[in-house]
């Protein structure tokens, strides 16, 4: 009696071993700003497009046969200090493989020494390579600023052909300095003179000061970089100012938002700009996720939402590839060797180089009557 | 561009001053602090806001609604934040603080009701039309504003002045104990401050709004930091110095901003109350509280 109990319960523990139940279970950690003042042209994209990654990436086993996957978000509220606490807690007390998210260089620069110092994959939202010079733990999911400033500054002045620009920026934000900058200096390189820089900040309405000084000036090209709520208002009141409907406007990437079209209005029509993301673009990932998108949200993606299912998939893969038991280590190794992974991004390959830096190519983009479109 | 630039300074300064008058006004009458004013302010701005959007209503009745909702959250403040406090002989530090907590939570409020989007009045919502004079060009929208804020300045002299309830306001804020033994009933101009300071403050919200194309659950903390500068310089309590100081504060502001640096403009604006405190500590006019006789 006593072998045959041991023998029936032996049974037992060999099947509960090999069943289901004993799937491994993925933590992935998000972080974005769905409260606080960032979080009006982001937070509530960022959650959107996890949701649509999840769905993929259960849909699809990406993450390979017996796990599951269990996605934590939080909110930071767009504070530095919330998203550091939410780094440690993370990697402490959620046993979180890998972190995404954080939103923006403000938010990941102090992040990301954080991430090293607990050792575990983090994969920002942000394009600063500082993120990625804190050390071998941390990741950025955006392509160079220089990247892209390059690509504008030439099209400006070789496409568009304009020779004398204004320039209005986020003083407040490293990137949007960093694109400034970028973008002056590609621009001098092709010939083009930069007549004025007036920096504004996120928490600013009041832009008639500065629309009109701008309305005044002789320029061929106003060049916008601030967040897309902020960028919007001013294009209103720049054209309001009685700006020269000539004067050709370019943005980075940071007004390819539904939300800039939203406050911009018709003084939007005619920007053009380098974009990371377009709901039309034909690669087969970026299919499934307009489509699962629109069914889930009924309404187009943005490139917040690009970007963090971006971001989920491309954490998936690298936990695939980890293998089975992967640690941090592991799919720390497994990410920045990623290569040619279909996402919605840009061209449709992402890849990291030899320097962790991101490579899925731009694409220009334009607003004609309210609606975002490829420049032809 | 001067003359565009002056212009502009003198839109933007005289909302600052319809903002500010309504904190002035409580604050010379009853020596409250109310840093939930900011919130009043932008309460109204969306009041006005889902007025048009969600009620379908014209600008000009969406302004009304907007105006009458933020004095009734005005006086919702001081029937559940500073009337208690008064009941229990609250001192002023505990007022602050108690109005802090406030504007929290109106914040929070309006940040889950519209999930911390910024929003805009619809488009067209107010004729787009341009008059060109040599050297400057000014919109209908910015004759309009400065018209409104003429006449609601004049409306709340008025009231102050030539009303008996205006008298007996200015009664409590020279001395609130005498006043009553006088027949004043102080909750009666409790109610009648606040009620008008949230309409200023909510007026202020629906201008701003519409004339900077914003509406956010934040926009009332810039303007708060503004106000400080301005009912201080102006002297607390003084409605004519609210006016006049939020008119020198818009075009400080603008004038900086237009030729000298955008980061430097709230730098020249402090650096300023600075000197002025320094010289008139008081600012420079008198306020309701000392400015005329009761009888």
């Amino acid at each position: 009696m006593k072998i045959a109990s041991a023998f029936v319960l032996g049974l037992g523990v060999l099947l509960y071993a090999g069943s289901p139940l004993r799937a491994e279970e993925v933590t992935i950690a998000a972080q974005y700003p769905l409260s606080g003042p960032m979080a009006s042209y982001s937070g509530p994209f960022l959650r959107e497009g996890t949701e649509i990654a999840i769905q993929r990436i259960n849909e699809s086993h990406m993450l390979g046969e017996g796990r599951t996957l269990k996605v934590i978000i939080e909110d930071n509220a767009g504070d530095r200090n919330q998203a550091i606490s939410l780094m440690n807690r993370f990697a402490t007390s959620d046993n979180a493989l890998a972190v995404l998210g954080v939103y923006g260089s403000y938010l990941s620069l102090p992040t990301a020494p954080v991430a090293n110092e607990l050792k575990i994959p983090f994969l920002a939202i942000a394009a600063s390579p500082a993120i990625v010079q804190a050390g071998p733990w941390s990741f950025i999911l955006i392509e160079q600023p220089d990247s892209s400033m390059k690509i504008l500054a030439q099209y400006a002045a070789e496409k568009l052909k304009v020779k004398t620009a204004a320039m209005v920026y986020d003083r407040a934000n490293d990137a949007s300095v960093r694109l400034k900058n970028s973008f002056a200096k590609f621009f001098k390189e092709h010939g083009g003179s930069v007549v004025s820089e007036d920096g504004i900040s996120q928490q600013d309405t009041n832009f008639a000061p500065i629309a009109t000084k701008i309305a005044s000036e002789k320029i061929d090209v106003l060049y916008i970089e601030s967040v897309p709520s902020v960028a919007g208002n001013f294009l209103v009141q720049v054209r309001q100012a009685g700006l020269d409907p000539s004067v050709k406007l370019i943005a980075s990437g940071q007004v390819s938002s539904p939300v800039f079209r939203d406050i911009a209005g018709a003084a939007a029509n005619g920007i053009q700009y380098p974009a990371d993301y377009d709901a039309d673009m034909p690669a087969a990932e970026n299919k499934y996720f307009v489509d699962a998108y629109r069914k889930r949200n009924h309404k187009d993606p943005d490139q917040n939402a690009a970007w963090a299912y971006t971001g989920m998939v491309l954490l998936a893969h690298a936990i695939h590839d980890a293998g089975p038991g992967a640690d941090r280590a592991k799919v720390r190794d497994a990410l920045a060797k990623l290569h040619d992974v279909e996402t919605p991004l840009g061209a449709g390959k992402f890849s990291y180089d030899k320097d962790r830096m991101p490579d899925f190519g731009l694409i220009m983009l334009q607003v004609v009557n309210g609606k975002q479109e490829l420049v032809k | 561009m001067l003359a565009q630039q002056l212009l502009n300074g003198l839109v933007v300064g005289a909302v600052y001053a319809l903002f500010s008058l309504g904190l002035t006004l409580v604050f010379g009458m009853h020596r409250i602090l109310n840093l939930a004013h900011g919130a009043v302010f932008m309460w109204g701005a969306f009041i006005g806001y889902f007025a048009v959007t969600l009620g379908g209503l014209p600008l000009w009745a969406a302004f009304i609604i907007a105006v009458i909702g933020a004095g009734m959250v005005s006086v919702a403040l001081d029937l559940f934040v500073f009337r208690p406090l008064r009941r229990h002989q609250g001192d002023e530090f505990g007022t602050i603080v108690a109005s802090i907590g406030a504007n929290l939570i109106l914040m929070q409020l309006a940040q889950q009701a519209t999930n911390a989007q910024t929003l805009r009045f619809p488009f067209g919502i107010f004729p787009v039309v341009f008059f060109n004079l040599p050297g400057m060009r000014i919109s209908l929208q910015q004759i309009v504003i400065l018209a409104a804020v003429a006449v609601i300045v004049l409306g709340l002299l008025f009231f102050l002045f030539r009303t008996s309830l205006g008298s007996e306001a200015r009664a409590v804020a020279v001395n609130e104990q005498t006043a009553m033994l006088l027949g004043v009933n102080p909750g009666k101009v409790y109610f009648a401050s606040f009620f008008i300071a949230g309409m200023l403050a909510g007026a202020a919200g629906v201008i701003l709004g519409i004339a900077f194309n914003s509406v956010t659950y934040v926009m009332g903390e810039a303007v708060m930091l503004q106000a400080f500068v301005v009912i201080v310089l102006g002297g607390l309590g003084s409605v004519l110095g609210a006016v006049l100081a939020g008119i020198v504060i818009g075009m400080i502001q603008t004038l900086t901003t237009a030729y000298i640096s955008t980061e430097l403009s709230d730098a020249v604006v402090f650096g300023l109350l600075f000197i002025v405190l320094l010289i008139r500590p008081n600012g420079f006019f008198s306020g309701i509280h000392t400015e005329y006789r009761v009888a």
